[in-house]
């Protein structure tokens, strides 16, 4: 499969955007905020995997910049890395033995996903053997979702070592006191996100455009994220296309871009929620007041992080439960062919939603390729007309 | 040298012979029976439901031998019938889902049912299948968390066997080793024993001394004139014995494999008669067609030396101090199956073994159905052209045959040895 090519793109990832010109900054410079808050003076801090505690890094007044796969990387693997591995990955990797990520100070990475892990050992890898440019240290973020108590102690040495670690590199103490006014700080986006969330089951917003808001978080300081996210709540952003068929999109690519939710829509139909990172899934919902801070961290990563090694109960619980949600008229698998784990999910999930009265599409091909694209497109026509001319009969 | 290539090993034959009586012996004991077993994969304590009575299967053997009898096809058939995409990797789940469908006359009569799954989560996709599988069967899963390594020393080796405590961190062990306990309470109630700390350090002592045979077989054949073993039948005898290490039928196999090789080495005999290269084989084995290593002895004089299994037995098994003996098992898994994949430990790892082994040449397997056999092959690659080994990779999957075009493999390895090996 061909690429798509890299003006079609930067229009699809970043024209899509008309509503938000006001508000949200180019896609294009993902690294503006985090370039003035180095000038500035503070601490930037590279962040892979939606599981590494933003809170901590807040806390020591430093910068969480989110690292980003690009749309426009699709079919360009980066050597020593093999074209066999994650297409997210394979964007990570290139762009950081490319230079790109020089604004950090170092890059965090959790272990939390087979390609994460990979990751992290090839850019290990990298910086002991002198290979790539600009390369900004690497830390592993090793945590676990299994269930028992020596995993949770686990994770407790782990947090605290990487507080530790976050102490010594900037300078600052983490005290209970700093960790619940960050705790505090992202709640309120969290608070925001889950108003959005709503919204978005309504049919009141275009999904695209809710996704890249969300997924804007990622390397917008929390204040001026939530700006754009007041915006959304606020409904000035309700467009025409959120009229379409409410759809769940349930994943086994990471949505680091918006391409599969725009062919969606030129389809007809709208996606209100998928789970991923990018988008339902961002932050998770509000962290509960009282008690150890810490441990509520801990604890509410551990629960709510969709992460891919992320356990099957809890992996599943939310999808299940989307599925189930009144406001959801069907869900969109897209499962596209470098999968090798996703799938063995798919059956007892497509049978969720069969049980849930849904009508369900199985999406194979990769929409970031030119002919992915367009079966995609044309799959997801001649299904949502089915659907509404069932929901018509 | 001989002016006779050497003929197959006793011991290759009698691997053979246990392994079926083995399994039909256990197939037997579980049908009529009733006798509770194991099914895990390969990089967890099978030494700790053996010391509770409780046979183990290992998926990978399993699935290896569907694939040997050339049958993984109708296997995986089956399972995307059933709405498995065909993208989901074999290697190491063809014999957990030969358990959950049914094909018309399976190899050996079939895996019965298992009392219990229990699999370390390795990959991202463990867990997903092995908790589906155990309940889709109605029997408890035991799954182990893995840690992620954090720093990597290149010269593992030398330390792995007495200073594991300092190379992998106390606290990762740990983790690993209060698993297995966990996992322990759950395999008594499986199989009615209790667990006997003592008998399972008695256990390990004997693994040990298993894999110190093979740590000798390892070094006469890297050491000889001409390779007195191929990769094949060095495969199938370590193989057999790690899937029943610590067995008494395990630790003499072993021995008499080191003692049949150390006589071919006394007397120079070869493979083949007139060695002209020696090969490395890189990655997992090719089950779907274990003859293929033989192909080139004729044509070419190159003979396969060395591959991960022999090696692996001898230099990550072994662990030295078992006080604690859970412990032990904890530091022995936490990377077994990356040692010969994760850079830098692979690399490093295969360039020394390449020296002592005065290998040409090096072929290397990559399934690209199983990512994990994928990643870091670059980096193995990098570190053997650098050390002036000459790395052929051919894209193949291990397990299913339906793809393999036997000519063409062939001619690429011909070609490889031809226009690269020659001097």
């Amino acid at each position: 499969m061909r690429a798509l090519d890299r003006t079609r793109t930067q229009r699809m990832v970043e024209g899509s955007l008309p509503i938000l010109d006001r508000q949200m900054p180019p896609l294009a410079d993902r690294h503006a905020a985090a370039s003035a808050a180095k000038a500035a003076g503070q601490t930037v801090i590279g962040v892979v995997g939606s599981a590494v505690p933003v809170e901590l890094i807040l806390a020591v007044g430093a910068f969480p910049l989110g690292l980003s796969a690009l749309a426009e990387d699709y079919g360009q693997s980066a050597y020593p890395m093999e074209s066999e591995l994650d297409v997210e990955v394979q964007s990570l990797f290139r762009q950081a033995i490319g230079g790109h990520f020089a604004v950090c100070d170092t890059i965090v990475i959790a272990s939390t996903s087979d390609g994460n892990r990979y990751l992290f050992q090839y850019l290990t890898e990298m910086r002991r053997t002198g290979q790539g440019k600009a390369l900004p240290a690497v830390r592993l973020y090793d945590f676990l979702f299994g269930d028992g108590a020596h995993v949770a102690d686990y994770n407790r040495k782990v947090v605290a070592a990487f507080t530790g670690w976050l102490e010594e590199l900037t300078g600052r103490a983490i005290t209970a006191t700093v960790v619940e006014a960050a705790i505090d700080d992202v709640n309120q986006s969290r608070q925001l996100l889950s108003s959005m969330r709503d919204l978005r089951l309504q049919g009141s917003l275009c999904g695209s455009v809710a996704r890249d808001a969300i997924s804007a978080g990622q390397f917008l300081p929390c204040e001026e994220h939530r700006s754009i996210l007041s915006v959304k709540a606020n409904s000035e952003a309700r467009s025409g296309l959120a009229s379409g068929l409410r759809l769940l999109v349930a994943t086994s690519a990471s949505l680091y871009h918006g391409m599969l939710h725009h062919l969606i829509e030129e389809a007809g139909g709208n996606v209100v929620a998928e789970d991923d990172s990018h988008g339902s899934r961002f932050l998770g919902p509000p962290i509960p007041a009282g008690g150890d801070p810490i441990a509520r961290l801990i604890a509410h990563y551990r629960e709510h992080d969709p992460s891919p090694r992320q356990v099957a109960p809890r992996r599943d619980g939310w999808l299940r439960a989307m599925m189930a949600h009144p406001a959801i008229e069907g869900v969109i698998f897209y499962i596209p062919p470098d999968d090798q784990s996703w799938g063995w999910r798919y059956p007892d999930l497509a049978e969720c939603a069969r049980v849930a009265g849904k009508p369900s599409l199985l999406l194979r091909e990769d929409v970031l390729s030119e002919s992915g694209a367009g079966a995609i497109r044309s799959a997801c026509a001649v299904w949502l007309r089915t659907c509404r001319e069932t929901v018509v009969s | 040298m001989s002016g006779t290539p050497a003929a197959q090993l006793a011991t290759t034959q009698a691997a053979r012979e246990f392994s079926r009586s083995w399994f039909q012996e256990l197939r037997r004991a579980v049908i009529e029976g009733r006798k509770p077993y194991v099914l895990s994969n390969a990089e967890m304590p099978h030494e700790i439901f053996e010391t509770l009575g409780l046979p183990v299967v290992t998926g990978e053997w399993w699935g290896g031998m569907i694939s040997a009898k050339q049958r993984a096809g109708d296997y995986l058939a089956a399972i995307n019938a059933r709405g498995f995409h065909k993208g989901l990797g074999a290697y190491n789940t063809l014999g957990l889902i030969s358990t959950i469908v049914d094909i018309e006359d399976p190899p050996w009569g079939g895996l019965p049912p298992p009392a219990m799954i229990a699999s370390s989560h390795r990959e991202q996709s463990a867990e997903t299948i092995n908790s589906m599988v155990a309940e889709r069967l109605g029997v408890p899963y035991c799954g182990i968390e893995m840690p992620a390594a954090g720093r990597f020393n290149p010269r593992w080796w030398e330390e792995i066997r007495s200073n594991w405590e300092a190379l992998y961190e106390t606290d990762r062990i740990d983790l690993l080793a209060a698993q297995y306990r966990e996992m322990i309470k759950v395999a008594e109630r499986v199989s009615g024993i209790r667990f006997d700390e003592d008998a399972l350090r008695q256990r390990l002592e004997t693994v040990n001394a298993q894999e110190e045979y093979f740590d000798e077989a390892r070094n006469l054949i890297l050491a000889a004139k001409c390779c007195p073993v191929g990769i094949s039948e060095q495969m199938s005898n370590a193989m057999t014995a790690q899937w029943h290490r610590g067995s008494e039928w395990a630790l003499g196999h072993a021995r008499a494999f080191r003692d049949e090789i150390a006589a071919r080495v006394e007397w120079d005999e070869g493979v083949v008669t007139d060695e002209r290269h020696r090969l490395m084989w890189a990655g997992v084995g090719l089950w779907q067609n274990t003859g293929f290593y033989r192909a080139f002895e004729a044509s070419h004089g190159a003979v396969f030396v060395w591959s991960i299994y022999l090696a692996l037995a001898a230099d990550a098994y072994i662990k030295y101090g078992l006080d604690d003996p859970v412990r032990a098992l904890a530091a022995r898994y936490l990377h077994v199956g990356e040692l010969a994949h994760a850079p830098p430990w692979a690399g490093a790892w295969m360039v020394h073994e390449a020296k002592r082994g005065r290998i040409d040449g090096c072929v290397m397997l990559t399934s690209p159905g199983q990512r994990h056999q994928v990643a870091g092959n670059n980096f193995q690659i990098q570190a053997l052209e650098a050390a002036g080994v000459p790395v052929l990779e051919i894209i193949a999957d291990p397990n299913d045959n339906r793809s393999w075009d036997e000519a063409a493999m062939r001619a690429k390895v011909s070609h490889f040895i031809e226009e690269r090996l020659n001097p």
